[in-house]
């Protein structure tokens, strides 16, 4: 009897399985497969004698990622970046999603959305020079309008000094991927019920109000998935953002030197396949031991919203 | 049943997982074979092929086995598939083989490469420039092409010196030929021709300038265009690589060897007191507002912004022992340090094999032709002779009747010919003085020579130090240099920075090997 029932269940959930076939083969292929390829992490690759042949060399790939002041300036500077990113990035975004939602003339909101987007759609090397025509000592708007109009006389180096940095990437961050958060939040609250709003009016409650006790608390759940995927990367960072805004600029690089940058420009020449390995791979140990602690976190304080 | 179902999938993917990784790992396992028989059955090929070449049989061009190359080049040319075509004409006969060339631009030819010689037999010929050759052998890219060699050095010696060539060594093996071309290089400032004429400074040719001199004719070519850079980067934010100390060619700088390397003494470049003056005398350049001020995020090279009139001049080096300033250029070479052969200067631009080609004993037959076919350099050098080029009455190669070189479907060996394994087995260009070949000669071996020279840095040893100072000379060298940070505290920092980054431990194993070297020279 029991059988039989799950036969039929089997064959009515088919179709929604085999909707889900080109997903699991893509994560296989995308995700899975190249994961062998973090044998290399321990081993002295040499390419005559391909992955498996290699000698191993234990942890000694690794031992770079931790030597010298360097990289902890480096680890600190990914992490704090993120950070900042990920905290500013999604109040940013939260507001502009409920700013969104309240404007009703349904063109303007329609326009609005689009432009918030596009940001996000610009190639960074385009940002860059974005950026550049700002900052430029020769040229720039800052230094040549802005400032003289403030009446300084003297002009900022900006590419040479590192202290404006962390501020002005954040900038650049915020300003390239606001629009992209908020439309997923935006997609969010357009689902949020009606009546709970309507409720909240009769009995009298604020603006405020209905976006403290309704909004943000329909938008929880969403939050803390976001937050919990974008912590998971909080080893990573955007390589285009750290790389080519700065202009790959010598003395930013106090500033602006992330893992990810840091393993390219040491790696670029010596060509060793076995360090940048080793460098990805700790990126993804971190990144879970992260994930895993914050939803552990979540689990303790509010069992419904953790990931897993 | 749900569950049921999670486990399955589950199960599905772990199996294809396995599987995955099980057929991965044959697949590479089967290439180390491969390589094996690949070096075996080559060494059965030298004979076949010697066969082959003795029948000379009209064989069909489509059916020879296909040797490819990489190289390097500054345009894109539309006749590269005829000029390829005809050199196949002469190397199917020669050798039994036909050549296959990749052409990828310069600025992104390194990252082609290190893709085509991480593949599977995707490149054979590689053209390396500026790679840490030792490195690259230690890996186990490259061939050891040392038996191949040594069947006829002659054929090599006849173009190249046997110290050139023996810099290409790793452990007493050959893993490159270096390119016939120049071995020394002066460094000098390349000056806006027309703002030259204009202000009219002679530029003497023999003259060496002092560093003064270059400052007032800098001042007086802002003073006179107010609207263009004074000096700008040799390439994006790279002021000038270096000047008279040698590097043993580490292009970090991790350590350097003062006086062309004659010293014998390896010490931090924040010590070196060539590095000092000349920063603190761009320092005070660049704050009078005679150099570029964005030189530190500058991405343009000297080559496009002089000609183009966005500049006035830049500090470089190079080889011009014809010293010749046609019409045709747009700048003129002032000289400010005469020319010398670094310890590198043969290991800059040579030509490999890659260690997994399936046809090593042919690609290494028709690199030779490459060296020594003068018709192969003619053809690789200006293409197909009447199409392309045309021979002038003094026996130089100019462009063929109503050719320039922006409309011509050819036209490498004009531009840059120094991408070529042999440009002096070809016609000299038409830009170049009379008897170039033989003055070249003569201003290599009239240069002043490193007292290092054929010594390559292997940073194998220290690695993880070596990594951590490239870092900081990243930030400081060329910032210092190009006078765009203050240099007395800019100095302190970057001697601080490299100390913590362990730069002792380069420069010990630095000293060590130059020691070595020295005592086996």
């Amino acid at each position: 009897m029991k059988t039989k029932r799950s036969k039929i269940r089997w064959k009515r959930y088919l179709p929604l399985y085999l909707m889900m076939v080109p997903g699991i083969i893509y994560l296989l292929v995308n995700n899975y497969m190249p994961m062998s390829g973090l044998i290399l992490a321990f081993k002295r690759f040499n390419y005559s004698l391909g992955i498996w042949q290699s000698p191993w060399v234990g942890l000694s790939n690794f031992t770079y990622l931790f030597t010298g002041n360097e990289a902890l300036q480096i680890i600190r500077n990914t992490i704090c970046y993120n950070l900042v990113f990920i905290v500013l990035g999604t109040i940013l975004a939260i507001t502009v999603a409920i700013l969104l939602n309240d404007v009703r003339n349904v063109k303007i909101k329609k326009t609005y959305q689009t432009l918030i987007l596009i940001p996000y759609l610009i190639s960074i090397v385009i940002v860059s020079y974005i950026v550049f025509a700002f900052l430029s000592q020769d040229s720039g708007f800052v230094n040549n309008t802005l400032l003289k109009a403030l009446g300084r006389k003297d002009s900022i180096s900006w590419y040479t000094s590192p202290k404006y940095w962390p501020v002005i990437l954040t900038f650049v961050y915020l300003w390239k991927s606001f629009g992209y958060n908020s439309i997923i939040y935006y997609a969010t609250i357009i689902g949020i019920d009606e009546t709970y709003f309507e409720a909240a009016r009769i009995d009298g409650a604020t603006r405020w109000q209905q976006v403290w006790y309704i909004t943000l608390q329909c938008l929880k759940p969403t939050i803390i998935t976001l937050t919990l995927l974008s912590i998971g990367r909080v080893f990573y960072s955007d390589f285009g953002l750290f790389y080519q805004v700065p202009m790959d600029s010598g003395p930013l690089l106090n500033a602006t030197n992330t893992i990810d940058t840091y393993v390219y420009r040491a790696l670029l020449t010596l060509n060793d396949v076995g360090r940048s390995s080793a460098a990805g791979f700790m990126q993804s140990v971190m990144g879970f031991i992260v994930v895993f602690s914050a939803n552990l976190l979540v689990n303790k304080i509010d069992k419904d919203n953790a990931l897993f | 049943m749900k569950i049921r179902m999670k486990k399955v999938i589950a199960l599905i993917s772990t199996m294809t997982l396995t599987a995955s990784l099980l057929l991965s790992g044959c697949g590479s396992s089967g290439n180390g074979n491969a390589g094996e028989t690949g070096s075996s059955t080559a060494k059965d090929n030298s004979n076949t092929q010697a066969a082959e070449s003795g029948e000379s049989s009209p064989t069909n061009i489509e059916d020879l086995p296909v040797i490819k190359m990489a190289a390097m080049t500054g345009a894109n040319y539309d006749d590269t598939d005829a000029v390829e075509a005809e050199i196949n004409k002469i190397l199917a006969e020669k050798v039994g083989a036909v050549l296959d060339i990749t052409w990828s631009g310069m600025g992104t030819y390194k990252q082609q490469v290190n893709l085509m010689l991480t593949g599977d037999g995707e490149v054979d010929i590689v053209l390396l420039s500026g790679v840490p050759l030792a490195t690259y052998a230690g890996n186990g890219m490259l061939l050891d092409l040392t038996d191949h060699y040594e069947q006829d050095p002659d054929a090599f010696l006849e173009w190249l010196d046997v110290s050139y060539i023996d810099s290409c060594r790793v452990n007493g093996r050959l893993y490159a030929i270096p390119e016939v071309i120049n071995f020394s290089n002066e460094i000098l400032v390349h000056a806006n021709k027309a703002m030259m004429d204009d202000m009219g400074i002679e530029a003497d040719d023999s003259k060496i300038w002092t560093m003064d001199e270059i400052h007032d004719l800098v001042k007086q070519a802002v003073d006179t265009y107010p609207d263009i850079y004074g000096i700008v980067p040799q390439t994006g934010s790279q002021f000038l690589a270096q000047i008279n100390y040698d590097n043993l060619g580490d292009t970090s700088f991790v350590g350097v060897i003062e006086d062309h390397g004659t010293t014998g003494k390896v010490i931090s470049v924040t010590e070196c007191e060539e590095y000092i003056e000349f920063s603190k005398t761009m320092r005070e350049w660049y704050q009078e507002g005679l150099i570029m001020q964005d030189c530190m995020s500058n991405t343009e090279a000297w080559s496009s912004m002089i000609p183009s009139g966005k500049a006035f001049c830049a500090f470089d080096a190079g080889a011009y022992p014809d010293n010749s300033s046609t019409e045709d250029t747009t700048y003129y070479n002032l000289t400010i340090y005469p020319n010398w052969s670094a310890a590198n200067c043969a290991v800059r631009l040579d030509y490999g094999i890659a260690a997994n080609s399936k046809n090593p004993d042919l690609a290494f037959a028709v690199l030779k032709e490459l060296y020594t076919d003068a018709d192969i350099c003619n053809l690789l050098m200006y293409g197909i002779e009447g199409t392309h080029y045309q021979v002038t009455a003094d026996g130089k190669a100019a462009p063929a009747e109503g050719l320039t070189l922006e409309n011509s479907g050819y036209s490498c060996g004009f531009i840059n010919g120094w991408v070529l394994p042999n440009m002096l087995n070809a016609y000299p260009s038409y830009t170049s003085a009379d008897g170039f070949s033989d003055l070249l000669r003569s201003y290599d071996a009239n240069a002043i020579k490193s007292g290092a020279l054929g010594c390559v840095f292997d940073s194998t040893n220290v690695t993880n130090e070596y990594t951590a100072c490239v870092n900081v000379f990243e930030k400081y060298y060329f910032a210092i240099m190009s006078g765009s940070m203050d240099t007395e505290s800019t100095l302190e920092t970057f001697k601080a920075e490299l100390k913590a980054a362990g730069e002792d431990v380069v420069i010990a194993e630095k000293q060590a090997q130059l020691d070595a070297f020295l005592t086996g020279k």
